[in-house]
């Protein structure tokens, strides 16, 4: 977690809350802001967690081991987006079951690839990064943190 | 009554837009810096032709992962 004075803080920032960046035209619905603190994993210690799924990010079945990333606060932390949600209509985990109704600075998908690199996107729809320089920003926190990252395409597969 | 002329009167309410890839392959939720950057110049389409066109799955998709491809 980095201090609040970090200037890598100010390039991901202004932490905002969900679908803030989209002039809030969608709501938290019930369910979705429910903190699944039993399945948060925090991933400042910048090793893979123990047991986590990984996979070539270039395969089909890389879907189901989608894990989404959240930097908020409490520091860079995931949750596996297969993880059942029966609070909510969609049925699995969203960003806010990280974050709650919380701001955060930068959120979207990762994979832990099993050649021990980091493929992330931006794909949230309520923290997504907005600016290149903020895109920029998130590979540089998770290579501050400890990993060797590779922005993947923000284009769902 | 609750028929479609009902749906499209309250999707024409909300002012929410909703955004096609030039080639419109993708529909979007996002019109900013980075997403330009990523697909190229964008047209603005309003929630309630997106949900005619794509339907309302897909349209919640977009808004949910930010891109959905068509």
């Amino acid at each position: 977690m980095l201090p609040n004075n970090d200037p890598l803080l100010a390039r991901l920032g202004p932490a905002v809350l969900p679908f803030e960046h989209s002039q809030f035209n969608r709501e938290v619905l019930p369910g979705e802001d429910v903190i699944f603190l039993d399945y948060i994993i925090s991933l400042e210690s910048g090793h893979f967690p123990p047991g986590c799924l990984r996979c070539n990010p270039n395969d089909a079945e890389r879907r189901n081991k989608t894990y989404l990333w959240v930097i908020d606060e409490e520091g860079l932390r995931v949750i596996l987006e297969a993880t059942p949600n029966p609070l909510s209509a969609r049925g699995c985990v969203c960003h806010t079951n990280i974050t709650g109704r919380r701001k955060a600075y930068q959120g979207g998908e990762l994979w832990f690839g099993t050649d021990s690199v980091i493929y992330l996107n931006n794909q949230s729809g309520r923290f997504k990064a907005i600016t290149l320089d903020q895109r920029q920003a998130v590979l540089d926190y998770f290579q501050q943190v400890g990993f060797s990252v590779v922005q993947a395409p923000n284009r769902p597969g | 009554m609750l028929n479609n002329a009902f749906f499209e009167r309250l999707l024409g309410q909300v002012s929410t837009t909703f955004y096609l890839s030039n080639d419109e392959a993708w529909l979007l939720s996002y019109d900013d810096e980075l997403t330009r950057a990523d697909f190229g110049p964008l047209t603005p389409i309003s929630l309630l032709e997106a949900v005619r066109r794509y339907g309302l799955p897909a349209v919640e998709k977009a808004k949910e992962k930010t891109a959905i491809y068509l």
